[in-house]
């Protein structure tokens, strides 16, 4: 493990180098996106990788975080600093709705449950109730967050890519000691064996509704973070593309290893934002990619490079008992 | 808009939704995952349809009898090169749902770059209408009923007559059974694929001749067929055509009273309530 920490620290360097390596705003800009996509696809492995229970809907903690962030913002004139917090909190209620009523119904309706709040999550931005979410046009004008006179919004201001940077590498701090606590065990625990985990005394439920609704925290504050750092959200956050997009990140890093789902973050970002200008063919060549991993690496780019405890296919055989289960 | 159109207008939208709700949950209850690539094979089921009457010149019945072979091929392919490789591999639901998502993309992207995005329209076999009462109903809404039930029909006598239907309903019922009685269920799973393509690809027929064709027109009939299935019962066909009926209805006559907006999401509000209430579906 030291060697890997070791390794770690060039990327890591670069990072807090950036800004004076390079000038180039969209280079700072893709960087800022990737951080925001490396906490959402960290905190979706929590919950998918470490607890495997399939949360279809964790996307939806990112727009509750940003919408709410950005309506208070603009239509309640809280500081966005509040707000941030707020759009946190938010996301956490709208995890642990999501969560106590269907943790005792096993993995598979919590996945439908969690897909169709998302929809109507979704359907609801669309339609614009009380002119609040601005309907497909999306927010606009979200005020940004303020240090002293800097305004921390767009890529061009630095001190907002070190904010990214900052939550971004406390958010990964503190999701790694979770993982390596004993909470973390009995996560892993829950996942490899129910029944054995019961049996030593461990809550599986409780420690579902942990993993559900730390995610949701973490993903509602970067959440609020990446309204207030365009300006502008759109309901498509939302749409297929992104939902599925994020998910290929989890799978394609690797479940259930935090550092995978991170480094994919950063890869697919890159990647899907290089192609931007392309269209139908960056569907095209990121499907083809995403098509080739599942086939030859299933279990993610982590089974290549790191030597991982769990094997994918105690998880996978897992998956499919429980699916098993739900239907008696 | 008043009873007897939502009524009706909901029979049709009902049929549609069990045209493509029974191929997933033939599926769903089979191999079980749920089939992404469904919207996917929809929408080429239309463009089939849509190049073999405008490009190729053939009348509609000879390109409807084309369209259900091509998609039925399709359905194989999709499970020779996604589905099979990774249920091979013991893979977890997850990663079926992605692969499946992933080819559907690849589908619906080579779609667009080769038919282009401008929305196009299926012509109509039957043109013309009738009226009973308040409600008009066009000739057209009469055929895809009659189709439905056909197939309905046909699946029926499938399923519970034929060796091969028998041996679907053995794989759904034990998978592990089924192989030691020496059920091939490789080739169960291509059929259970195959015909689950093939009548999406009818629903998509008869959608692209009601709404406009484009190469993303799969998603929302998807998203709809997903909560027909969580209502009518995730692995029983019965429950899947009741529960599309009772969608398609309610759907129509909903929005009599409340803004298009609302529709769905109420729908999906709905599912949420029935998963919490009866995980199994109502007629489960």
């Amino acid at each position: 493990m030291k060697k890997i920490f070791i390794i770690l620290l060039i990327p890591l360097a670069t990072l807090i180098f950036l800004p004076v390596l390079t000038q180039r705003t969209y280079i700072l800009h893709l960087a800022v996106m990737s951080f925001v996509f490396a906490v959402i696809s960290q905190n979706w492995d929590l919950t998918m990788g470490y607890l495997g229970l399939f949360n279809f809907g964790h996307l939806s903690f990112f727009a509750i975080g940003a919408y709410t962030s950005g309506i208070l913002s603009i239509n309640y004139q809280v500081s966005p600093w509040v707000c941030l917090f707020i759009g946190g909190l938010i996301a956490l209620v709208a995890g642990s709705i999501l969560t106590l009523p269907t943790i005792r119904l096993g993995g598979r309706v919590f996945s439908l449950f969690s897909f169709s709040f998302q929809q109507v999550l979704f359907y609801l931005i669309r339609s614009n109730p009380m002119g609040l979410t601005g309907g497909s046009q999306g927010l606009s004008r979200i005020p940004p967050l303020q240090v002293f006179d800097y305004q921390l919004q767009g890529a061009n201001s630095i001190p907002a890519y070190y904010l990214a940077l900052g939550l971004f590498l406390g958010i990964t701090l503190i999701l790694y000691l979770t993982v390596k606590s004993p909470i973390g065990m009995a996560f892993t625990a829950i996942r490899d064996s129910e029944n054995y985990a019961i049996s030593r005394g461990i809550n599986p439920f409780k420690y579902r509704f942990i993993a559900v609704v730390v995610g949701a925290f973490f993903t509602g504050i970067i959440g609020a973070f990446y309204a207030h750092f365009l300006g502008v959200v759109g309901p498509e956050i939302l749409g297929w593309g992104n939902v599925v997009l994020t998910c290929c990140m989890v799978e394609f890093g690797g479940l259930g290893t935090l550092i995978g789902p991170t480094a994919a973050a950063f890869m697919l970002t890159i990647l899907s934002n290089y192609l931007s200008g392309l269209e139908a063919y960056r569907n095209i060549i990121i499907s083809l990619i995403m098509f080739f991993v599942l086939i030859a690496f299933p279990s993610g780019l982590a089974g290549i490079f790191v030597p991982i405890k769990t094997n994918a296919h105690k998880l996978t055989d897992l998956f499919k008992a429980r699916n098993k289960d739900g239907e008696g | 808009m008043n009873i007897e159109v939502a009524l009706f207008s909901g029979l049709t939208l009902g049929a549609l939704y069990c045209l493509m709700a029974m191929g997933l949950t033939l599926v769903n209850s089979t191999i079980k995952f749920f089939n992404f690539t469904h919207g996917a094979i929809l929408m080429t089921g239309a463009y089939f349809t849509w190049y073999l009457l405008e490009e190729m010149g053939l009348n509609y019945f000879a390109s409807f009898i084309v369209t259900l072979l091509l998609t039925f091929i399709l359905g194989v392919v999709v499970q020779r090169v996604i589905v099979q490789p990774l249920v091979n591999k013991e893979a977890s639901g997850l990663m079926l749902i992605l692969g499946t998502f992933v080819i559907g993309n690849l589908l619906e992207n080579s779609f667009l770059l080769i038919f282009g995005g401008r929305l196009k329209r299926l012509p109509t076999p039957l043109e013309g209408h009738f009226s009973i009462g308040a409600a008009t109903i066009t000739y057209h809404s009469l055929l895809i009923l009659v189709t439905t039930s056909v197939v309905m029909g046909g699946m029926a006598y499938f399923l519970l007559r034929t060796r091969m239907g028998m041996a679907m309903r053995c794989v759904a019922q034990n998978e592990q059974a089924a192989k030691l009685m020496g059920i091939p269920v490789k080739t169960v799973y291509r059929y259970v694929l195959g015909i689950s393509s093939l009548l999406a690809g009818v629903a998509g027929i008869f959608l692209g001749s009601i709404y406009f064709m484009t190469p993303s027109m799969g998603g929302g009939p998807l998203s709809k067929a997903f909560t027909v299935c969580v209502l009518g019962g995730l692995n029983s066909i019965l429950g899947t055509v009741i529960g599309a009926f009772l969608v398609g209805i309610l759907e129509s006559t909903l929005t009599l009273f409340f803004p298009m907006y609302y529709v769905t999401p109420a729908l999906f509000l709905l599912m949420m309530f029935i998963l919490l209430v009866r995980p199994e579906g109502i007629f489960a």
